[in-house]
């Protein structure tokens, strides 16, 4: 099955679990890259169609795939 | 010398009244010695030494001003009148002298520098060797796997040159605007310019928990009509505003003005990210800038230069003239610095709403421009 990148925003009211939040996170398949304490977000990667499943969990405020970028040249 | 141009009229206050002003040994000219200030004729290069110069008795030096009489309000862009008054402000931009994007901002009138204050650029890194930087404060960064920050790309370069390059450049005219900042260089794309959310979102973070008061961002990707922002980078510059981080973004580039008006790019379609789209040196909406054409978010909030915008570039070209909202945002992150500077109490909403406050309207739809063009304290 096709793993995607995605990011994961912890609720403001669930920082304070974040990592309980990430262990639970992990229980349905996400890898972790990245835990960026600062902003809240969780970055890595999980099977395409668990996606849904990351919203579930309580405490979780949105999951979003990653969008690639690029400079804004004209 | 630089350049060739005759000589500039300026305007002197001085602390020590006419005497101060005597003892600074410049050219021809009058003191109003009840007003403790002066107005003389200098050369180019009397005129850089004097900006450079941190004297506590020198209070401010300003070019000479051209009055006209009052025609009345801009209100309508199509009005003789206005572009009477436009045509007048925007013969005032001195070729050789500071940058006509320093000028129409008032930058190049500002007495400050964005001393001490932590701005961050994150873009495809910086030329680490560029004379312009050598004697910068650079704290830097690279979120692009196995890539050095030193910039291959050049976009990096260019913008951290708007938002902090130096009063007196190594060649040709001032081109940055807080020549005191603290650089944070944060790289986030790679040499072609493209990354991804996770580099960006790393990269912001890194930047907030070092305290910048601004993050610059002149990367994105295209939304579509009617598209919803993102939940993920709302929530966090959400939290980045309330810990006192404010993140400006290019609204992008995407249109084909008058035909097409493309939305603002993501992230800066973000609510409590600062968009800015881009003006010519006319003070028209550049015919590429992005709008705030959604309803869900993708306001903008100011307009800056961003058309034959001159700034750093990597060696061996060490300069380079460009156009785009990149050009545009790293001048509202510079102009926050001063504005942080001036008030080191304004931080997050406060240093946003008092960028909107100070903006001059121009006669142009908000759609466009927002509270209007950024202008320095």
């Amino acid at each position: 099955m096709h793993r995607i990148r995605i990011a994961i925003a912890i609720a403001d009211e669930a920082l304070d679990r974040a990592g309980n939040i990430m262990d639970d996170c992990r229980a349905l398949g996400f890898e972790a890259a990245t835990a960026l304490t600062g902003v809240g977000i969780f970055t890595g990667s999980i099977e395409f169609d668990r996606v849904a499943s990351l919203r579930t969990i309580v405490g979780v405020a949105a999951v979003e795939i990653e969008r690639p970028t690029w400079i804004h040249a004209s | 010398m630089l350049w060739n141009i005759a000589a500039v009229r300026i305007g002197v206050v001085c602390d020590e009244g006419a005497a101060g002003l005597r003892g600074l040994s410049l050219g021809e000219g009058v003191v109003f010695s009840s007003l403790h200030a002066g107005l003389v004729s200098v050369d180019p290069d009397q005129w850089m030494a004097l900006r450079a110069r941190k004297a506590t008795d020198l209070l401010s030096i300003e070019p000479e001003r051209i009055i006209d009489v009052m025609h009345g309000a801009m209100a309508d862009s199509s009005s003789a009148t206005a572009s009477r008054s436009r045509a007048s402000y925007t013969s005032h931009f001195d070729k050789a002298a500071d940058t006509w994007g320093l000028q129409a901002t008032r930058v190049s009138l500002s007495r400050f520098s964005g001393r001490g204050v932590r701005v961050a650029i994150l873009d495809s890194g910086l030329d680490l060797h560029h004379p312009d930087f050598a004697r910068r404060t650079i704290v830097s960064a690279s979120f692009v796997t196995d890539d050095s920050v030193n910039d291959t790309n050049g976009h990096g370069t260019y913008c951290a040159g708007v938002a902090c390059g130096p009063v007196s450049p190594w060649q040709g005219p001032r081109y940055g605007v807080a020549s005191g900042a603290d650089l944070y260089i944060g790289k986030i794309v790679d040499e072609n310019g493209s990354g991804a959310d996770g580099n960006m979102l790393a990269g912001i973070d890194w930047a907030v928990r070092r305290g910048c008061a601004v993050i610059s961002l002149s990367v994105g990707t295209a939304v579509a009509p009617g598209e919803s922002h993102s939940r993920v980078f709302e929530q966090v510059a959400a939290r980045a505003l309330a810990g006192g981080t404010l993140i400006v973004g290019a609204a992008g580039n995407t249109s084909l003005r008058p035909d097409c008006i493309a939305p603002v790019d993501h992230p800066a379609n973000c609510p409590s990210i600062v968009a800015v789209t881009a003006v010519d040196s006319h003070l028209q909406i550049a015919p590429f800038s992005c709008g705030g054409v959604d309803q869900d978010g993708g306001v903008v909030d100011l307009a800056a230069p961003g058309v034959a915008v001159r700034s750093a570039w990597p060696q061996p070209a060490l300069y380079r003239s460009s156009s785009g909202t990149s050009m545009a945002s790293p001048y509202v992150a510079g102009i926050a610095a001063l504005m942080v500077e001036a008030d080191p109490s304004l931080r997050g909403r406060e240093l946003r709403d008092r960028l909107r406050r100070a903006a001059r309207p121009l006669a142009l739809p908000a759609r466009d421009v927002g509270a209007g063009l950024v202008q320095a304290p």
